[in-house]
């Protein structure tokens, strides 16, 4: 475990977001920003934030490797995730003006019956569905949580709404969250909402 | 058939009846090449919902209806839509013509054969069929339409020979194969990488409760 965090801690590096200016914390495939970051993947995150905290604070295991400048950054910055990771004790939504998310599970039987009821389509394509809900885009995750308690609460991107989605395409709320989310996830969601207001879905 | 007609600058300089007779001519040319029978174009004024361009009827004599607001509307790209939703129904058309190759239409030439596991599907579809009520990717990628959809855009971008040196026609295109793309995003999303089987195994699901109910009633009937 020592030697894997060692590790991992050497291939962290720190550098500006060209969009938002923040500074991130990049770490293999994971990216995390000072003013935004999304735990999707590793619920333990906070055991193992903990766990390098403790070895970085023994700066003998680091000084042939990383200059002293660095592993302060790190610290200070591995302090602040925990701070939050503490506040929000791991619950997506936001807290404290940094947005923390984590894995869902939209995929229970609760849901299944929600979507069967609402689209009108079958178990085996609702229980797909309910799956594939775990795979939108993080930032819609609320308003799939909003949607499972039975709320549906709107949702902008760029001046294209959920209600908009649910007209052009025929679509039920929960399956209007589906095209959302190829919109957020694409490079450039302002041209994609921009486009996808031309689009006519026509049918014959 | 001369397809200059239907260049934008052309078209819109056409009359109603003169646009119906293009659309009319460019769907008896297909019939031809796909060695089905020709259908008759209907313009339908209240049948259609404004999303819906066109709709294919099979019920004996066949019909293929076109939404009226797209002859009268001044839209930019609307008569490369109106030949691609010919173009699109004409090919449902063709489906049907497939389907009931074996029954009642055994003197019709079919120049092009589906694959068997195509054939499955159409079959399924036909009898389990999502309108035009349900979600837009469901129904966009359900077997028959998904034929229709892709055949219908490859024809028309066929038509770059003709209508290359028209800029709507471009436009028309690159916008159709942004949208395609999109629907094919949406549907993976929705139902995974695999939504087209997805999509007909639902249906399979269905069609088996359909036969089922069918043998029910006909035991019912002998007994």
């Amino acid at each position: 475990m020592e030697e894997k965090c060692k590790s991992a801690i050497l291939e962290f590096s720190i550098r500006r977001s060209r969009d938002t200016n923040a500074l991130e914390l990049v770490f293999r495939d994971e990216k995390f920003s000072e003013d935004a970051f999304e735990l999707t993947k590793d619920e333990n995150m906070q055991v193992i934030i903990a766990y390098i905290k403790r070895l970085i604070s023994n700066r003998a295991n680091f000084v042939s490797d990383m200059s002293m400048q660095k592993l302060d950054m790190i610290e200070r910055f591995l302090d602040n995730i925990m701070l939050e990771l503490i506040k929000s004790n791991v619950e997506s939504g936001v807290k404290g003006g940094v947005k923390v998310s984590k894995s869902p599970n939209f995929g229970t039987n609760e849901v299944v019956q929600k979507i069967m009821a609402e689209t009108r389509k079958s178990e085996f394509i609702s229980r797909i569905m309910a799956n594939q809900l775990n795979t939108v885009h993080p930032k819609l995750y609320k308003v799939v949580k909003a949607w499972v308690k039975g709320d549906e609460i709107g949702y902008n991107c760029n001046g294209v709404t959920l209600d908009d989605i649910m007209k052009k395409q025929k679509a039920s709320y929960v399956e209007s969250i589906f095209r959302m989310s190829i919109i957020l996830e694409s490079k450039s969601p302002k041209k994609v909402a921009e486009q996808y207001k031309t689009f006519q879905f026509l049918r014959g | 058939m001369d397809l200059s007609i239907f260049k934008t600058d052309s078209w819109d300089g056409l009359k109603r009846d003169e646009k119906i007779a293009a659309l009319r001519e460019l769907e008896h040319k297909t019939p031809e090449e796909q060695g089905r029978e020709k259908v008759r174009i209907v313009v339908e004024d209240k049948l259609l919902s404004a999303g819906t361009f066109g709709h294919y009827c099979d019920k004996r004599p066949c019909k293929l209806y076109i939404n009226s607001c797209y002859l009268d509307s001044k839209e930019p790209l609307t008569n490369y839509a109106a030949m691609a939703t010919v173009i699109h129904e004409g090919r449902h058309a063709y489906q049907d013509d497939v389907i009931n190759l074996d029954n009642e239409r055994k003197l019709i030439k079919i120049y092009e054969i589906p694959s068997k596991a195509t054939l499955h599907w159409w079959i399924i579809n036909s009898k389990i069929y999502n309108d035009e009520q349900d979600n837009f990717i469901f129904y966009r990628f359900q077997p028959r339409e998904f034929d229709a959809f892709n055949y219908a855009h490859y024809k028309m971008k066929a038509f770059k020979a003709q209508f290359g040196n028209d800029v709507y026609y471009n436009h028309y295109i690159e916008q159709r194969t942004l949208e395609i793309e999109s629907e094919i995003n949406e549907a993976i999303r929705a139902y995974t990488k695999k939504y087209r089987q997805v999509i007909a195994d639902d249906l399979f699901d269905s069609y088996k409760v359909y036969v089922r109910k069918k043998q029910k009633t006909l035991r019912f009937l002998l007994t």
